[in-house]
C-alpha cells in the first residue's frame, strides 16, 4: 500500500516535469526583443476627404486631346492673282 | 459680272481685321506680281505697293513672279513690307536661297513660322534656269524645320506647288499645320485635310479672297477649320486709298515716256 502511494506521487511528479519540458526554451535574445503582441499601434489617420479607391483614377477615361490653347486664328489668303488690279471675269 | 480688284479686296481685308478679336494673317501663295499690263509696265511695283497698303504679311515665290527675272523680284522684295519667301529656289552656284526662306510672325502672343516653297516649273521663267535651281520641296522644308520649330508655335507653308504636291508635302512632314497653296487655281470651299494638316487655296486672278478660321491648341495643331469663299463682286465697295493708288499707276503708264517720244 505504501509503494502504491509512492508510485502515484512519482508519476505525478514525472508528468509535471514532462509538461514543463514541452514549453520552448527561451532564446538568448528573447529578453531584448519585445513580444509580438507588444508592437506600438499605428497612429490613427485622419482624412479631410476620404481617399478615393486606388483604382478610381486608373479606370477613369483619359480626356481626348482638346483645344487646350483655344486660340482663334483667321488667315486671309490669295493666290494666282497674276497682276490683276481691276475686276475681271 | 466682273469680280475681284485690289480696291475691293482691301475693303474686305480692312473690315475683317477691324472686327476680329484674335490674330489675323494675310498671306499670298504666289504667281502674284506679273501677268497684267499695268503690273508688267510697273515691273510689279503696283502690286507690291498695293499689298503693302493691304497689310500682307508674306507671300511665296511662284513661276510668274520671276517673269521679269530674279533681279527684278529681288528689287521688289526690298520694297515690300511683307516677306517674299522661297526655301527651295536657290542660287545655282552657292546653293543658298535667293529669297528669304521663312519668316516668324508674332500675333497675339503666338509665333507663326511661315515658310515658302516654289514649284520646279519656275525654272521656265526667262533667265531663271541660268541663275537658279529649284530644290526638292520636302527636303528643303525639312532642312529648316528644326530651326523654325525652335522659334515658332505653328508651322505654315506658303506653297506654289499645286494641290497634289501639297498633299505629298503634308504626308511627308506632319508637323505642318497649314498649307496655303496656289498654282492649281482651285476654288476650295472646304479645305483638304491630310493627317493633321489643313490645305487650301482660293481660285485665281484675285476674284476671291479666301478666309480660313481655325482654333489652335497648345501644341500648335489646328482644330475645326472653317473655310469661306469671299467673292469680290460689285456689292463690295472700293477702298478709296487702293483705288487712288491704282489710278495713279494708270495715269503714269498711260502717258508716253520720255524715251518713247525721242
Amino acid at each position: 500500500m505504501r509503494y502504491r502511494w509512492f508510485t502515484i506521487v512519482s508519476l505525478f511528479i514525472l508528468w509535471g516535469a514532462l509538461v514543463a519540458g514541452c514549453s520552448p526554451a527561451p532564446s538568448s535574445t528573447s529578453a531584448n526583443t519585445p513580444p509580438a503582441t507588444a508592437r506600438t499601434p499605428a497612429p490613427t489617420r485622419y482624412y479631410d476627404v476620404a481617399p478615393p479607391p486606388a483604382t478610381a483614377t486608373a479606370r477613369a477615361p483619359s480626356p481626348a486631346p482638346a483645344a487646350v490653347g483655344g486660340i482663334k486664328l483667321t488667315i486671309l489668303h490669295t493666290n494666282d492673282s497674276r497682276g490683276y488690279v481691276d475686276p475681271c471675269g | 459680272m466682273p469680280k475681284g480688284g485690289v480696291a475691293r479686296r482691301a475693303t474686305k481685308i480692312k473690315a475683317i481685321r477691324s472686327e476680329a478679336q484674335h490674330p489675323v494673317l494675310v498671306l499670298d501663295a504666289g504667281d502674284t506680281l506679273f501677268g497684267q499690263m499695268l503690273a508688267l509696265q510697273s515691273e510689279g511695283r503696283v502690286i507690291v505697293e498695293a499689298m503693302n497698303a493691304m497689310g500682307y504679311d508674306a507671300m511665296a515665290v511662284g513661276q510668274i513672279d520671276l517673269a521679269k527675272g530674279v533681279d527684278t523680284l529681288q528689287a521688289r522684295a526690298k520694297e515690300a513690307r511683307f516677306a517674299i519667301l522661297s526655301c527651295n529656289l536657290v542660287d545655282a552656284q552657292s546653293q543658298q536661297p535667293i529669297f528669304q526662306p521663312y519668316t516668324i510672325l508674332e500675333r497675339g502672343g503666338v509665333r507663326f513660322g511661315v515658310i515658302g516653297v516654289t514649284e520646279p516649273e519656275a525654272l521656265q521663267a526667262p533667265g531663271v534656269r541660268e541663275a537658279a535651281q529649284v530644290l526638292d520641296p520636302v527636303g528643303a522644308v525639312k532642312k529648316y524645320l528644326a530651326e523654325i520649330k525652335g522659334q515658332s508655335d505653328v508651322l505654315i507653308v506658303l506653297s506654289h506647288l499645286g494641290v497634289e504636291r501639297d498633299r505629298a508635302l503634308a504626308q511627308a512632314i506632319p508637323e505642318i499645320a497649314l498649307i496655303i497653296g496656289g498654282r492649281s487655281r482651285k476654288l476650295m470651299p472646304a479645305p483638304d485635310i491630310v493627317g493633321n494638316t489643313v490645305i487650301t487655296q482660293m481660285g485665281y486672278d484675285g476674284e476671291w479672297l479666301g478666309r480660313l478660321d481655325v482654333t489652335l491648341d497648345a501644341q500648335g495643331r489646328v482644330h475645326d477649320p472653317q473655310s469661306t469663299v469671299i467673292e469680290l463682286g460689285p456689292d463690295v465697295a472700293d477702298d478709296a486709298r487702293l483705288k487712288a493708288l491704282v489710278d495713279s499707276y494708270k495715269e503714269r503708264f498711260a502717258q508716253p515716256t520720255t524715251e518713247a517720244t525721242q
